[in-house]
């Protein structure tokens, strides 16, 4: 009994991780992809460089208002968008995958 | 008897190879898939980070560029790899020479120059990441998208066996952010993310101007969009616009002539061979779709929505058929423009760029 209930807690616990990152790569594919790249410097840094160099809210602030973040990350000029339409939800989901790919020590 | 049967043989080899030979590029899959004669014949695999490949041809060679920064030769008779350098951690683009092959790199802050079977020759430190790279004559010019600069390169050995690029002339504060370029004859036309117009570099006289583009309401931009020498006919250029769903229709003497308003945000327009029309691409939510705007008249007279994110399309060399890489939906279809319907259809996992190599002009000749 103990053992099916550990097996349907780990396959929720599963099915929750997994929407988790679909969730991610759904927000990733429509609103990032086309300037940035996971692992790559592309026309905006990459995710492996802002895991490395950034904290979650700096994250969460350039993403939501980078008018007023790009500055205080050292950029003379900003040209990212705001997305302050994302739910809460996609918003952790995103930053989550953005620090997935920070380097392991 | 016998010359006849070589004549035969000739023109039926002739017509063989007169087709198209197709390459895509598998974006997840570091692999090109090839297309010939209508079949999906071929696949090379284990080319690297294939996100934003590119591929060129000059005479039997065939080239990649790879988002991890490899230059990559390889055969598109035989399909082989020939040969790989890597150039920087992350390159976006290339121009092929009679001698070298130069590679804009992001990655670095640098210009690679390699001869024609990757051998380095030499780096330009650009402090810089490095776009539009383009050739004119003896120059080499490409744009700084970091430090908004236009770089004219002259190579000052043009006949010997190695190509050596001094500086010629730098322009400066040529516009916020360049992003790509486009070269016909002496005009070299760049794009810039945050300034509302477009530069236009005279490499005849060496003069520079801006021209000013009334963009509207400016959506959110998603992707950056392309430029390419496929957007200039005989009476136009075709520039999308950045944040804006149009595409500016300007004259020659960059008068403009029509804001041709799109359903979105456009990435690439696409001449047909026959300059008739513009196939445009878009981002975002547009992303399955594609309109064709007639060229005489430039209103759109079709409209395409297809079953997942459109992310290149190509005109076959004759016209006859229109290819679009739908990667969402994992196929490369060929919609024949007389009537605009699907004829083709190749399952290719997660297809980006669509190159063609003219087999016709490459192996009879040498038949």
């Amino acid at each position: 009994m103990k053992n099916k209930s550990l097996i349907i807690a780990l396959l929720l616990i599963g099915i929750g991780l997994s929407a988790k990152d679909s969730l991610a790569i759904k927000v990733f594919q429509t609103y990032c992809w086309g300037c940035h790249h996971q692992t790559a410097q592309a026309f905006a840094p990459s995710f492996r460089f802002i895991a490395n160099h950034r904290t979650r809210a700096q994250m969460l602030a350039q993403i939501l208002n980078p008018k007023s973040s790009y500055k205080r990350l050292g950029y003379k000029i900003n040209s990212m968008p705001s997305f302050s339409d994302l739910n809460a939800s996609e918003l952790n989901a995103i930053v989550t995958y953005i620090q997935s790919y920070k380097d392991k020590k | 008897m016998k010359k006849i049967l070589l004549l035969c043989l000739v023109f039926i080899v002739t017509l063989l190879n007169a087709q198209d030979k197709i390459f895509v590029v598998e974006r997840e899959n570091s692999a090109l898939a090839v297309i010939e004669q209508h079949l999906l014949v071929d696949t090379i695999k284990h080319m690297h980070n294939f996100n934003h490949a590119v591929v060129k041809f000059k005479g039997r060679d065939g080239y990649v560029i790879t988002r991890d920064g490899y230059i990559i030769k390889f055969n598109p008779i035989t399909d082989k790899i020939e040969k790989e350098y890597r150039t920087s951690p992350s390159a976006i683009g290339f121009i092929i020479g009679r001698n070298f092959v130069a590679v804009a790199n992001y990655g670095n802050k640098t210009v690679e120059i390699v001869s024609r079977n990757l051998k380095p020759i030499e780096s330009i430190k650009t402090n810089s990441r490095n776009v539009g790279i383009k050739l004119y004559k003896n120059y080499l010019i490409f744009e700084c998208m970091d430090t908004d600069e236009i770089w004219v390169m002259k190579d000052t050995q043009p006949k010997a066996r190695k190509p050596h690029f001094v500086i010629y002339k730098k322009f400066k504060h040529v516009g916020l952010v360049p992003f790509d370029a486009l070269i016909d004859k002496n005009l070299y036309v760049s794009g810039f993310f945050n300034s509302p117009f477009i530069g236009v570099l005279n490499l005849r006289t060496m003069k520079y101007k801006t021209v000013p583009l009334n963009l509207g309401k400016r959506d959110r931009v998603l992707k950056v969009p392309h430029f390419g020498f496929w957007s200039v006919s005989k009476g136009y250029f075709f520039i999308p616009a950045v944040g804006a769903r149009k595409v500016f229709a300007f004259s020659h003497k960059f008068k403009l002539i029509k804001a041709i308003d799109v359903v979105g945000n456009p990435v690439f327009t696409s001449l047909s061979p026959n300059k008739k029309y513009l196939a445009v691409t878009f981002s975002g939510k547009d992303f399955p779709r594609v309109q064709i705007i007639d060229t005489k008249t430039l209103k759109i007279i079709k409209n395409f929505k297809f079953k997942g994110m459109v992310l290149h399309v190509r005109w076959s060399t004759n016209g006859k058929y229109l290819y679009v890489s739908v990667n969402g939906a994992n196929e490369v279809l060929g919609i024949k423009t007389h009537g605009w319907w699907k004829k083709f259809a190749w399952p290719v996992p997660k297809p980006s760029g669509i190159f063609i190599y003219k087999m016709k002009d490459n192996c009879v000749k040498n038949f």
